[in-house]
């Protein structure tokens, strides 16, 4: 185990052996035997003072939780600078902070912007990730440990390290203030390539061995076998990215010096203007997190496991 | 033998067909792996290990980061300045107050919200669950905003709950004290919800009959929360430890542009900050890549002490 060795189910991902059992299919069979028996064996134990302890303080983290998110929401529908006025409790209802995000952002085109954004880059980072996974998992072949070796070595490659030099190179290459200068650097994921070497490695190898007694060459191996069993594993990590390059404002920021480019740097320009108008902002922010919220709501269990499994990324 | 070859001739240029186009098969066999892996590789090497090279290269110039000034070869003088700035030792400094304080909301917070889960019916942990990760999806920029409009002194929601109790302005942002507690407390917020996940999920791996047996045993809740959950659960706070680490001041970031900029007074400049303000803000490149290298090195090396420490620790791991 470890950063050294490196087969088996090695190395980053390896990080994450202690809790991924329970993230894994292990973890509902624990949870269905812990059903039938009282929850995580203190059943009979349990007084109702312990349990309420537990409920309070589980409610209060949750609250602590979603507080600020719920007040973002409560806020943008509040008439403008009803808060100064008259304290948190609000007068009345009102969607005019929206209409002044509106007008006072390009919202439209930043959230085009955004939208070309996220889905280049986790479409085609899921993409190259997964020819570089399969090529880890479907072959041996020389120099496998030392590339694979390249991959996770880049995990430990601070973003803050690597900036200056992709900054000057992107001046060279003339793409600063562009969409193509946002998208290409984040193009290739060593996490996502981990994530799915590890599920390939868990893949069933009759399949790839029928599929070689079949005389189907490796390329059509890996769209009709590989990918049509891996839907809902490369669906998980296709949000991830979606998500987190929805959500990523720094990189946008350095190569397009603009609040006009993207929805989170529009957000940025917003609060840092002169006046700040809260109720606005709090209304664009709603706007560039309710889609992610809307993702979570549909694909919560997916997307929590893609989480954990990914550290905090 | 000769009147073999003779025989063979007119058939020869059939079988040398099979050569070329075996040879031809024998390469593509060869190559397939790394054509698979190129697009990959080009990505990793243009964007990620040449950026780290010329990071090395940059820190022994001297250079503004303006393309038609030249680049001026300074040695290690990079170096010297850069550990003879006080700057830099307050920035570390900061850097150490955010990673404790993040292993407060990465590690033990976390610990004690998935013991305390685990008294509840599953059912309603995981509705606890799904609400305190919900911070994680909002984007680092939503984050700062929501947070500077209920910590903002004039009319945010702190400040007029504690209006009530006759508490005067505090302007938490603005003062070197509380802007420290304060990035914390919002980077905590949208660490939380992971810690919870992996720690709740290592718990939930540990098998029930030892928590049982344990209880059956007569054993009070601290000696089962001692002597079985924390051994048993090593490994995953392992794991949890040495992501917080490496990632804390990823975390961090963001918040700190967002927010206060590294300031009042340079009390919330952590050394990622610091290497940006050198790199951006002065122009500084030599002395930002100079600090990068050091960064680099000193969080390689944490982290290979620490994945050691995980395989000693994984001794717990059937």
């Amino acid at each position: 185990m470890g950063l050294i060795t490196l087969d088996g189910p090695a190395t980053t991902i390896d990080f994450e052996l202690p809790p991924s059992p329970a993230i894994a299919p292990t973890h509902r069979s624990v949870m269905r035997k812990t059903k039938s028996a009282p929850p995580m064996g203190f059943g009979h134990s349990v007084s109702k003072r312990v349990k309420w302890t537990g409920h309070f303080t589980l409610g209060l983290v949750a609250l602590f939780c979603v507080f600020p998110i719920a007040w973002m929401f409560f806020t943008s529908f509040r008439p403008p600078n009803d808060f100064f006025t008259s304290g948190l409790i609000p007068k009345g209802f009102s969607i005019t902070n929206y209409s002044d995000a509106i007008r006072g952002l390009p919202i439209w085109m930043l959230l085009e912007h955004t939208v070309i954004i996220a889905v280049s880059v986790s479409v085609g980072s899921l993409l190259i990730a997964l020819f570089a996974a399969y090529s880890f998992a479907r072959f041996n072949f020389k120099g496998q440990n030392l590339l694979f070796l390249l991959f996770i070595g880049s995990w430990l490659v601070p973003f803050q390290v690597t900036m200056l030099p992709n900054y000057v190179m992107l001046f060279h290459l003339g793409l600063l203030n562009s969409l193509v200068g946002i998208i290409v650097p984040q193009l290739s994921s060593a996490f996502a390539v981990m994530l799915l070497r590890q599920h390939l490695k868990a893949f069933p190898t009759e399949l790839f061995e029928a599929a070689r007694l079949d005389d189907l060459s490796a390329w059509k191996t890996l769209w009709k076998v590989v990918v049509p069993n891996l839907g809902p594993a490369l669906a998980a990590l296709e949000i991830l990215l979606f998500v987190s390059v929805w959500n990523e404002y720094f990189w946008p920021l350095l190569v397009y010096r603009t609040p006009n480019s993207v929805i989170q740097l529009g957000i940025q320009g917003f609060l840092n203007s002169v006046s700040v108008n809260y109720g606005a902002l709090m209304a664009a922010s709603a706007l560039a997190t309710l889609p992610i919220l809307g993702l979570y709501a549909l694909l919560q269990r997916r997307l929590i496991n893609a989480f954990v499994r990914s550290g905090l990324k | 033998m000769f009147v073999q070859l003779t025989e063979q001739r007119p058939v020869a240029p059939s079988l040398l067909g099979v050569a070329t186009l075996s040879k031809q098969r024998r390469f593509l066999s060869f190559s397939e792996p790394y054509l698979y892996l190129i697009p990959a590789l080009i990505g990793l090497g243009l964007w990620i290990y040449r950026p780290l090279f010329e990071t090395f290269n940059y820190s022994f110039y001297n250079w503004n980061l303006l393309p038609t000034t030249p680049k001026v070869f300074v040695g290690w003088s990079n170096y010297t300045k850069l550990f003879h700035m006080p700057a830099l030792w307050q920035a570390v400094g900061t850097s150490e107050f955010f990673l404790v304080g993040l292993l407060v909301f990465g590690l033990i917070l976390p610990l004690l919200i998935g013991t305390v889960a685990q008294h509840i019916s599953p059912k309603s942990s995981k509705i606890y669950q799904g609400l305190i990760f919900l911070p994680v999806l909002v984007s680092p920029i939503v984050t700062a905003t929501v947070w500077e409009f209920i910590l903002s002194p004039v009319g945010g929601f702190i400040d007029t709950v504690l209006k009530w109790f006759g508490v005067a302005q505090i302007n938490w942002l603005q003062q070197m004290d509380t802007a420290k507690f304060a990035i914390v407390t919002i980077s905590g917020w949208k660490v939380l919800g992971v810690s919870v996940l992996v720690i709740t999920a290592g718990l939930a791996a540990i098998g029930v009959e030892y928590f049982e047996a344990a209880s059956i045993d007569g054993a009070s809740r601290f000696q089962i929360f001692r002597r079985i959950t924390l051994p048993l659960l090593s490994p995953t706070l392992m794991f949890m430890f040495i992501t917080v680490v490496l990632l804390s001041s990823q975390i961090v970031f963001p918040l700190l542009n967002a927010m206060t900029q590294g300031g009042p007074m340079g009390s919330t400049t952590d050394i990622y900050y610091f290497l940006y303000q050198y790199g951006f803000q002065s122009f500084n490149v030599g002395l930002a890549s100079a600090a990068a290298v050091c960064f680099f090195f000193l969080f390689g090396a944490i982290a290979l002490v620490c994945i050691r420490l995980l395989d000693r620790f994984s001794f717990y791991d059937n």
